[in-house]
């Protein structure tokens, strides 16, 4: 059987009236005299309901007795005139605005397929799987708030502007990173501390990635013989990325092996790695900007270095300057007499305002759910006055897969809600749990 | 979203019932305009409380005032009068905003009710905070400002000369409002509805601003100022705008009170040398009021060994070596020690604190105890005092910008600071008597202003925005810091507004020249130092 649908839904909604007056209240008294308090925000006197339009098409078939089902639905969904309180200079009077923001448009598939290939009076084994995948985009904005950026979680930043995918993170501060010549793409150090150069000018914040997935996967499968049964829930998420603010709190707690050793793409070295680099004699440093400060932090044995430029200190170049040709910068770390080094929890300690160094991968594969379940014979149940039951050994979250290796679920940073999603906040890993189940039907 | 639509369809409800109901609906609309008549008093009672616990925390709290006007140290490890602090921009400017609309809404509420007298003393406030937000930027959103409800989210800054011009004009409005209304003054806690109060509180405003801008203005505001020293003004400590702390909550009692603070504020703040030295050089009786001895002094200079106890603390001796500290400087036998200029890190460096997880330095005097009550009669929380208003006329009469006897006003000024303070008479004779007006222009608007900086200890804000105009006293612009580069002179404009109300920000700062913490604003940009 085939069956072909489509169809357009439409819902729109306003906002309660009395939102655009002043609103007062009492905090307190003073020396016996009420104390009055002004409340209320703003709305923009021509703000228009927020409509939103579901566009679907889809395909449900089902074959061979059902033991074939397969459904295909492609949908977009517009939702126009979205109605939100956007933040606004406190010269107004007021903070927020509510106002049309703009459309977002999504656009998605979603597929589910049920087999059933083995069923005889004793047995059956049926396999299900569903996928689904979608992009929102920005499509329209109001153009007074072209490009505005948003503060996020743990100094990420999102972008209102208009062709912007929902999802997309950003770091407030970019990496300040060489432009040209053999170093392009290097990050550029302080000249009188070696550190990453701060900066947190719009046009040099680095894209993090988009929190969400490039498609979701879900799987079950259950096997049934006779009054037992066996079934099996497993998830795949492909794609997508995570800030991690648990993991800046444990590398700066030194809590963590990267705080340790670097991971080679930030900074190098640490006490445990090769056994620590020795620190160069004094005689021998060749700036003496960077003798200062190696002799002030005590030449301990303990080095790390930033992986990264700076400008030559002999020179008059500025220290900022991106597009010098290349014998103007100093590769740190390529030789031990030019390189500032810094004890390892110094290092770390830097890396706290950049969540570029701990935005992950968030695929993963997990085994959710395994259950073995035997059905009671209803003539044995009958007996203990019961129309039915069963008996389960259950085992929930059994497997964890991450693609970055970490061992952090990434389903973490996506559990709340609101405005966390995509940033992991020290939430508590999901529980391995094993255990009879008990059912009865009266 | 959900839940919103969840709230829309339960207000929809809500609406079918009660509409039908005719009866309640009426009594509603009875009890509405009740409270329309009474809510203009509990607004005029919100912003009373909340500009004067402002006002006064900014006066004696922030560093960006006080600490540079040397009254106090900070105990931190960075000096938070450096350029380099003043070279951050603030965040926002959303807490003095939010006072102006607060004001504005208690404006809108009292007209529609017909009540000039409110709305007259809400605009007094309201010209209160401008001229504070004005005279740190300079440029500020001004006529277009709080205008959110008509969908004005982007207003325009007005030039500072067009601010203080139109801020005067309201002040002179609302003294004849006050001066010709009958109706009453209800929620006024601070004057308990004597309107008389408030044309002297409009009155002050005005010198205040008039002496500020007077060469800005190129000196054609001198008939104005005549005028003004010759209405009702605070002239009397009585008529202060001033308002006595309840002491019982965190939210109504003195800035640095345990309730409030914790007591901590107090005790990490240490007078500086440069303000305690002058206080003890002249005997002034206040210093005793204002300022206690320090916990634990040096002691004697022959009992070395405590240079000895010193070599103990890790981090004291390295940085006294690194910046070159001679020991023998060292105040021994002395109990009543300020925190030096040019020593960081203060905690550490110039003594010995309680140990870690609270800021004190007993080798250093501190503020004397009435500062840590949640109530003291001498602690109010103050917006104007007749010293000012006195040291005002005294600078005018000496410049020959008005008439009148600037010894006269000088002594006046001294006079009201000290019982101000709850100085004996007698002690304030004899101060008066050993410092009398200096001859010679130069010495005695030197002495006018320095005294001026002494009363305008916990109103930080106007010291500071005073010493930009006059370079009195000179000690503050001796701060080493200030020495190599310009002394820091404005604020730069707060990061939030800059970056969401650009195109009107831009047009400020193409006025300006730069937006950085040495620009010279309008008010400033006319006027020669004393000295």
């Amino acid at each position: 059987m085939l069956k072909l649908r489509g169809g357009v839904a439409q819902v729109g909604y306003g906002i309660p009236t009395y939102l655009n007056v002043d609103n007062y209240g009492f905090s307190s008294t003073w020396n016996g005299t009420t104390v009055g308090t002004v409340y209320g925000s703003v709305v923009n006197p021509e703000i228009l309901p927020e409509v939103n339009t579901t566009y679907e098409a889809g395909i449900d078939s089902r074959f061979f007795d059902s033991r074939v089902n397969f459904n295909f639905t492609v949908f977009q969904k517009v939702h126009a005139n979205q109605i939100q309180d956007i933040p606004i200079v406190s010269s107004s009077g007021f903070s927020s605005y509510r106002t049309n923001i703009g459309t977002v448009t999504s656009d998605g598939i979603e597929l589910a397929l049920t087999l059933v290939p083995v069923r005889t009076q004793d047995w059956e084994w049926s396999v299900s799987a569903n996928f689904t995948k979608y992009v929102a985009t920005i499509t329209e904005l109001d153009p007074a708030f072209t490009e505005k950026w948003i503060g996020y979680g743990d100094g990420s930043m999102l972008r209102l502007k208009e062709g912007e995918e929902i999802g997309s993170m950003y770091a407030e501060e970019g990496f300040w990173r060489v432009q040209s010549g053999m170093y392009k793409g290097q990050i550029m150090l302080k000249p009188d501390t070696g550190t990453p150069i701060e900066n947190d000018d719009p046009d040099n914040r680095d894209y993090l990635g988009n929190m969400n997935p490039e498609f979701m996967m879900g799987f079950t499968t259950q096997l049934k013989y006779k009054s037992f049964s066996l079934s099996m829930v497993m998830s795949y998420r492909n794609g997508g990325v995570y800030v991690s603010e648990t993991a800046k709190r444990m590398n700066d707690d030194g809590k963590t092996p990267w705080s340790l050793s670097g991971d080679g793409n930030y900074w190098e070295g640490g006490r445990s790695h090769n056994g620590g680099y020795a620190w160069p004699d004094p005689n021998n440093v060749a700036y003496d900007v960077v003798r200062e400060y190696n002799e002030a932090n005590g030449f301990l044995n303990e080095a790390s270095y930033w992986n990264g430029v700076y400008v030559d200190p002999t020179t008059d170049y500025d220290s900022q300057d991106r597009n010098l040709s290349d014998d103007a910068y100093v590769l740190n770390g390529q030789d031990p007499n030019t390189t500032w080094y810094a004890v390892v929890n110094k290092i770390v300690g830097n890396t706290w305002d950049f969540p570029q160094t701990r935005t992950f991968d968030a695929t993963y594969f997990k085994i959710r759910d395994i259950s073995l379940t035997y059905d009671i014979p209803k003539t044995i149940a009958a007996k203990i006055k019961m129309q039915a039951a069963s008996v389960s050994f259950i085992g929930r979250n059994l497997y964890l897969w991450t693609k970055s290796g970490r061992n952090e679920d990434p389903e973490t940073a996506f559990s709340g809600s609101g405005t966390t999603q995509g940033v992991a906040h020290y939430t508590l890993p999901s529980v391995r749990q094993l255990g009879f189940k008990l059912n009865l039907t009266f | 979203m959900k839940k919103y639509k969840i709230y829309s369809l339960l207000f929809i409800l809500l609406m079918s019932f009660s509409c039908s109901d005719q009866f309640r609906k009426e009594q509603l609309e009875m009890a509405e305009d009740v409270n329309r008549l009474t809510t203009p008093a509990y607004l005029l009672s919100g912003s009373i409380v909340r500009i004067a616990n402002f006002y006064q925390e900014k006066g004696v709290n922030d560093d960006k005032f006080n600490a540079i006007m040397l009254y106090y140290q900070q105990l931190f490890s960075v000096k938070s009068q450096s350029h380099e602090e003043f070279a951050k921009a603030p965040d926002n400017w959303g807490t003095e905003y939010k006072l102006l609309y607060d004001t504005q809404a208690g404006i809108n509420e009292a007209e529609a009710v017909g009540f000039v007298s409110t709305v007259a003393a809400q605009r007094i406030l309201q010209c209160l905070i401008f001229e504070y937000l004005s005279d740190i930027y300079g440029d500020i959103p001004y006529s277009e400002a709080l205008n959110g409800r008509e969908g004005d989210i982007k207003p325009k800054f007005d030039m500072q000369e067009d601010i203080y011009t139109g801020l005067m004009k309201t002040l002179d409005e609302a003294a004849i409002t006050l001066g010709s209304s009958s109706d009453e003054l209800d929620g006024d806690l601070l004057f308990g509805g004597d309107k008389q109060s408030w044309i002297r509180f409009a009155n002050s405003l005005k010198i205040r601003m008039l002496i500020r801008s007077y060469d800005a203005f190129g000196g054609s505001k001198q008939s104005e100022l005549q005028a003004a020293a010759n209405a009702l003004i605070i002239d009397n400590n009585d008529f202060n705008a001033a308002l006595a702390f309840e002491g019982t909550a965190a939210n109504n009692s003195w800035i640095w009170g345990p309730a409030r603070s914790g007591g901590e504020e107090m005790t990490r703040r240490k007078p500086s040398a440069p303000f305690l030295d002058l206080l003890k050089v002249n005997s002034d009786p206040r210093l005793l009021t204002w300022i206690a001895p320090a916990l634990e002094p040096w002691g004697d200079v022959d009992n070395s060994y405590i240079l000895e106890d010193y070599y103990a603390y890790p981090y004291g001796i390295n940085m006294l070596d690194s910046i070159g500290q001679d020991y023998g400087d060292f105040p021994f036998g002395e109990a009543y020690v300020g925190a030096p200029l040019t020593v960081a890190s203060l905690e550490y460096v110039y003594g010995e604190g309680p140990g870690s997880g609270s800021y004190d330095n007993y080798k250093l005097s501190s503020y004397t105890s009435i500062f840590v009550e949640d109530a003291n009669d001498l602690l109010k929380a103050t917006m104007f005092e007749a010293s000012e208003v006195s040291f005002c006329l005294a600078e005018a009469a000496q410049r020959g910008w008005i008439t009148g006897n600037a010894s006269t006003y000088y002594e006046a000024g001294i006079t009201q600071n000290m019982e101000r303070w709850g100085i004996a008479n007698g002690d304030i004779l004899t101060y008066l008597g050993a410092n009398p007006l200096p001859a010679g222009n130069t010495d005695a608007l030197t002495a006018i202003l320095t005294e001026k900086w002494k009363s305008l200890f916990t109103q930080g804000h106007q010291s500071w925005f005073e010493y930009r105009r006059t370079g009195i006293p000179t000690v503050v612009g001796d701060d080493p810091d200030y020495v190599a580069l310009p002394f820091p002179s404005r604020w730069r404009y707060p990061t939030y507004e800059v970056d969401n109300n650009t195109e009107n920000a831009n047009e400020a700062v193409a006025r300006l020249g730069e937006d950085t913490q040495t620009a010279k604003i309008w008010i400033i940009s006319n006027t020669t130092p004393v000295k």
